[in-house]
């Protein structure tokens, strides 16, 4: 065998070897989701009932019961966290498209965003702790909602501005020729097409707080009864889960696993959605 | 200017302010919240295994013009190398799959199900940490507790910190892996991207020469990547590094001790911030919750800098 085709051989086994690797590490990594996907739902589902959505979350030893203060709970903190985040975070990616396009100013905020799309969330739940919680003197709703929106600001405002960017300019331009304000053309015409992008940044945004604890623990903190005061402290779904996991009991434990399966798949639709949408129309123009 | 477009661009200009006067207020708080802490301390906060409460039933005493319990003492070298030492062993196995699964998915995988395909590995990411912490918890912990570690322990002992006692599973090693996982998808989405974003041209100039598909990848895509992989390995450090409650449920949450082998018990500075809570709100001078303020701002200033350094490696586009 000449040295060439050995070489060519050794070349063609090399290819080979790189592809079977990359995709044991790809099918390794799916494996671990699947794991992970398999147990909460064999698990999940066997405490699934319509009780998780009515009953309250019960005393130890957690027999019986559901899940429905937590749910509620969460709806209201994140309801509040978007209800904060989203209009700011609209506002401010709007400046940073269309005022501060090509400014260092603009470069800066940006920057500033990503850095604050990064930080940990216990210390934004230790922030807010420090800003509402502490003057108050109690644990509140509100407090949790505060720092979930913490977390919803940045990720819509950076949507917001990419999406907004990537409207053609041809289309301020037709609009400012008319002499239409530029207020509307921003808010009419600009957003309007980008609204498919915008309803992406919200649905991640949601994704990412539903599942969020650490912040929660500082400032929403856990409640066994049903409170709609949003000055009082409020259960959600994940801080229930945790406490639950880390106790002694069956019932809490199969608790745990139902509010894990009904955060999960929520989150995972909440994902697929946004990337679907995302994907289909990166920006439309009716 | 018209009225109404004056009062349209305040509007905006004053919400897109808010972000920079939040990340002001965030520092200014915890450095207003970690005061008495910072002057009680000093320097030795980094440099001590001693987070000690001191006698709750005794007379505040004042030491170095702070109100403290009898005997309290602040110290966490434990605490930052437990929150360095998982983060880095998440990054030694999540690099190599991320990219591994990355090259994978851009150029072994055709492109009509690679959309799929990678957005199976990407949902990795979107699972919540606490069901990361309960699968954690119930499945993983006793499986590696009864299978794994006993063995790693018995056949890897030659190397450092591989030997026994290889403990009960909640530990540095199990952090490390929970870690890794949720670093893999953020490394794999971004890296993926990059990979594809590679000029055609210098891909097919690479084919027309002769080389293989994986020799393409390894001299011409990859050397061109290897800032934006070192920027998204830092942003998935960083990640790593303030992850809070998976590991609170999985590290055994160790108080004053250093990990002696990879299987021991760690804590993180941002799990042992939440397992501390409820005992520093009982101190009656209040020093105990400036020290956890303390350790946010330490852990806030450790993850604005891996961050910011990870921003300025990778191209804006590339980090979701």
């Amino acid at each position: 065998m000449s040295d060439n085709t050995w070489m060519y051989r050794r070349r063609r086994l090399g290819n080979a070897l790189a592809l079977v690797l990359g995709s044991l590490a790809t099918l390794f990594g799916l494996s671990w989701l699947a794991w992970i996907l398999w147990v909460t739902i064999s698990k999940g589902m066997s405490a699934l009932s319509p009780a998780l959505f009515t009953q309250l979350t019960p005393p130890p030893p957690g027999d019986g019961g559901g899940l429905a203060n937590a749910f509620f709970g969460s709806v209201m903190v994140s309801l509040i966290a978007l209800l904060i985040g989203t209009p700011i975070g609209i506002g401010a990616g709007l400046w940073l498209a269309e005022y501060a396009q090509r400014r260092a100013l603009g470069t800066v905020v940006r920057f500033l965003n990503d850095i604050l799309l990064s930080a940990p969330s216990i210390v934004l739940g230790l922030f807010v702790y420090s800003l509402v919680v502490k003057p108050l003197g109690h644990f509140s709703a509100l407090a949790g909602g505060l720092a979930l929106a913490l977390i919803v600001l940045p990720v819509v405002v950076r949507t917001t501005d990419e999406m907004l960017r990537l409207v053609p300019s041809t289309m301020r331009e037709a609009a400012l020729s008319l002499g239409v304000p530029q207020w509307k053309v921003i808010v009419q015409i600009l957003l309007r097409s980008a609204r498919a992008g915008v309803v992406t940044g919200i649905l991640l945004a949601l994704a990412r707080i539903t599942g969020e604890t650490a912040p929660l623990l500082f400032t929403a903190l856990n409640n066994q009864y049903w409170n709609h005061d949003l000055l009082k402290p409020i259960a959600t779904v994940p801080v229930v889960i945790f406490q639950f996991a880390m106790s002694p009991y069956d019932g809490w434990h199969a608790l745990a696993w139902a509010g894990a399966l009904v955060v999960t798949a929520f989150v995972l639709v909440l994902s697929l959605l946004s990337r679907l949408l995302l994907a289909r129309t990166k920006v439309t123009h009716d | 200017m018209r009225p109404g477009d004056a009062l349209f661009r305040v509007i905006v200009t004053a919400f897109a302010a808010l972000i920079p006067l939040i990340l002001l207020a965030l520092l200014a708080f915890l450095v207003h919240d970690s005061w008495p802490a910072l002057r009680f301390n000093g320097i030795e906060f980094f440099t001590r295994n001693a987070w000690n409460l001191g006698n709750q039933y005794g007379n505040p005493v004042t030491v170095r013009g702070e109100q403290v319990m009898p005997g309290a003492s602040f110290a966490i070298l434990f605490l930052i190398v437990g929150t360095l030492a998982s983060s880095l062993i998440a990054l030694l196995l999540a690099v190599p799959l991320g990219v591994g699964a990355a090259v994978f998915l851009a150029e072994a995988v055709p492109p009509r199900i690679r959309t799929y395909a990678s957005l199976l590995v990407e949902l990795l990411a979107s699972v919540p940490s606490v069901v990361f912490g309960l699968w954690g918890y119930v499945v993983l912990i006793p499986f590696l507790s009864r299978h794994v570690y006993p063995h790693m322990a018995r056949w890897l002992g030659f190397i450092p910190f591989f030997g026994p006692p290889s403990g009960s599973g909640y530990g540095l090693l199990t952090a490390g892996i929970v870690l890794a996982l949720m670093c893999v998808p953020l490394i794999a989405a971004n890296l993926r991207e990059a990979i594809e974003n590679t000029p055609q041209e210098l891909r097919e100039a690479g084919l027309a020469v002769g080389a293989t598909r994986f020799e393409v990848v390894r001299k011409i895509v990859l050397p061109r990547l290897r800032l934006p992989l070192i920027g998204v390995s830092t942003l998935a450090l960083g990640r790593a590094l303030g992850e809070t409650m998976a590991v609170l449920m999985i590290s055994g949450n160790a108080l004053n001790i250093l990990p002696q082998n990879i299987y021991s018990p760690i804590s993180t500075m941002a799990s042992f911030m939440v397992s501390q809570l409820d005992s520093a709100l009982q101190d009656p001078t209040n020093m105990a919750i400036y020290g956890i303020a303390e350790i946010g701002l330490a852990l806030l200033l450790l993850s604005l800098l891996v961050n910011a350094l990870a921003r300025l490696l990778v191209p804006r586009s590339l980090s979701a």
